[in-house]
């Protein structure tokens, strides 16, 4: 099978999962909700489909930046979460809750704050890493920035006001797709698009620097400007996906991981694959979380780590990590 | 020389912090439905600290105005011991530590919970009034409580269904005093097709199975009550929306007359 045919049928899987994630909830949609005069149009075109817009989008968001991440880092546990931009785009999104400030203009207010906390991460990071080259530093930086988040966000519940808010911000910290209309789409996809297409960019860099910085540069590769360009794609991509769905981890991680023994380790390989990936992953994720029993839905962001470990954990036993070697 | 300018100027600033010495003696409230039920019930003068939490916006259930009169506490034993109050209100879900801290220093503590009927918060209101020596402040209350009740009594017999949201898709369910409030009010459990055993999220999809004829929200124009409105009005139900505010959903006791009478000028405007 040719990498061409393997992409075709990855394809082909985001498409059930799309089609799947219209379909499933808590309630079934019969054929003749889709056509003609039914109130549970309404339904599919107000909720299901951005709901599944945007989480193809989130999905193939986290999957790439993981593959980018990973290979720009030449470490197997890189992911999304690692740099930061997520932590501190909760963070934002957190403190519009807590202080009261999300109501502005229909959820504009929410999203304009955990942006500017992806976007204050993003440039706080640009200016620590900005007189190192190694991406060492790059990933403890982000890991300080993404612990400093974490207090902050922790000290911002600690200080909500009433029971509500807490509860609000929790749910919210936990990840979801629940509930997200047209205006979430909108607002989300211009930066989730423009990020992805900065970081598909990065291929041939990251392949070059596979043989290790010094070979990198002297193959040409400029990994300042690669630096940058990292920077910029994933928080525009993850920082605008953490702003409307909350916190949802696992995806980064583990698709690059899965995908890695179908179509090769070299990074630039693995970019498109990781994206598509993703997106099936996330789509056929939360389609599950609304077929749980009970009243309420399953937050995307536990079912996500519920069957992401595993998969992760089988995938170690069997490759008794040999792709790392 | 100037050195010791600077020490004698930060003395005497530090003296003008001291100028107020701390009053002892009073009561001190830590919770804010227990602040309201002290203002309500003791003079001014025996309140010797509130609980910062009737200070602030959010979460008051009392006018800002009143509630910065008094001195505010953020509820830590430290700060409520060195008042020496002759009284704590206390509630039960202060940290368990805090409220051992408080028998340990010999303070009398009256802990209150959150009252899930009308009857338990009446038994609450006579409780503290009889805890700071106004028995019949409290009587008075519970008086003003059951004519709330009696006088929103609902015009007719139909129970339009109601859906009340607490904050965001938090929708309040389950056996508690917001829900006698309704059902006194004359409206039917939105959430009975649901199963929700307490309150929690609900999403526009399961409202769409089962919309209920009224949708009381503290923020209208939020993030989930305007898509909400949205959706519902594209799917063609006709869902009456009205604002109910949140110093209206924290606490029992005067909250219960002012929210009786906001549910029952919404019941009124529904029509038959």
């Amino acid at each position: 099978m040719n990498r061409h045919t393997r992409l075709a049928l990855l394809i082909a899987l985001v498409v059930a999962a799309f089609a799947l994630s219209l379909a499933a909830g808590k309630q079934w949609l019969p054929w003749a909700a889709w056509i003609g005069d039914d109130s549970r149009w309404a339904i599919v075109v107000e909720l299901r489909v951005p709901r599944a817009i945007l989480g193809a989008m989130l999905g193939a968001a986290l999957g790439l930046s993981g593959a980018v991440l990973q290979g720009y880092l030449r470490n197997p546990l890189a992911d999304p979460t690692v740099i930061g931009v997520s932590s501190c785009a909760a963070l934002g999104a957190v403190a519009s809750i807590v202080f009261g400030l999300g109501g502005m203009a229909g959820g504009l207010g929410q999203f304009g704050w955990a942006m500017a906390g992806a976007g204050g991460a993003m440039a706080l990071l640009g200016l620590l890493t900005a007189r190192a080259e190694s991406p060492v530093i790059f990933v403890l930086a982000g890991t300080v920035l993404a612990s400093l988040a974490g207090a902050l966000t922790a000290f911002l519940i600690s200080i909500a006001p009433n029971p509500y808010a807490v509860a609000e911000a929790i749910d919210w910290l936990m990840g979801a797709l629940t509930d997200r209309g047209t205006n979430d789409v909108m607002l989300a996809a211009p930066f989730m698009v423009g990020g992805s297409l900065v970081l598909m960019t990065t291929g041939r860099a990251l392949d070059a620097l596979a043989l290790g910085e010094d070979a990198a540069r002297s193959l040409g590769a400029n990994l300042a400007r690669l630096r940058w360009t990292v920077v910029l794609g994933t928080g525009l991509a993850v920082g605008a996906g953490v702003a409307v769905t909350g916190v949802v981890g696992f995806v980064g991680l583990v698709v690059p991981h899965l995908l890695r023994p179908v179509f090769g380790a070299r990074p630039s390989a693995l970019l498109l694959p990781s994206a598509l990936g993703g997106a099936a992953l996330t789509l056929a994720a939360d389609s599950l979380c609304r077929l749980a029993p009970g009243a309420g839905e399953v937050r995307l962001g536990v079912v996500m780590a519920l069957i992401g470990a595993p998969f992760f954990l089988a995938l170690l036993f069997r490759e008794g990590g040999r792709q790392w070697r | 020389m100037r050195r010791a300018l600077a020490s004698i100027a930060l003395a005497l600033a530090l003296a003008g912090c001291n100028a107020q010495p701390v009053r002892t003696g009073g009561i001190v409230s830590t919770n804010p439905c227990a602040d309201q039920l002290l203002l309500a019930l003791a003079p001014p003068g025996r309140i010797a600290a509130i609980s910062h939490y009737s200070q602030e916006v959010g979460a008051t259930s009392v006018p800002l105005d009143v509630a910065r009169r008094f001195r505010g506490t953020a509820g830590t034993a430290e700060e409520v011991v060195a008042l020496k109050p002759d009284l704590v209100l206390a509630s039960s879900f202060d940290a368990k530590a805090t409220l051992a801290a408080y028998r340990r220093l010999g303070l009398k503590v009256l802990v209150l919970d959150s009252p899930t009927t009308i009857a338990a918060s009446e038994a609450q209101v006579r409780a503290v009034a009889a805890a700071v020596g106004a028995p019949a402040a409290g009587e008075k209350m519970v008086a003003r409580i059951e004519r709330a009740m009696a006088s929103t009594a609902p015009p007719d017999t139909a129970r339009p269904s109601a859906l009340l949201f607490i904050q965001g898709s938090f929708a309040n369910a389950g056996p508690n005093l917001l829900t006698e409030m309704l059902t006194r009010a004359g409206f039917g459990d939105g959430t009975r097709p649901f199963g929700m055993p307490y309150s929690g999220p609900l999403s526009i999809e399961q409202i769409l199975a089962h919309p209920p004829a009224v949708v009381l929200e503290p923020d209208p124009n939020g993030r989930s009550g305007s898509l909400r409105r949205h959706v519902l009005a594209k799917a063609g139900y006709q869902v009456i929306e009205e604002r109910f505010p949140r110093a209206l959903i924290n606490c029992g006791g005067p909250t219960i007359v002012a929210a009786m009478a906001r549910l029952g000028e919404i019941r009124a405007r529904v029509p038959r």
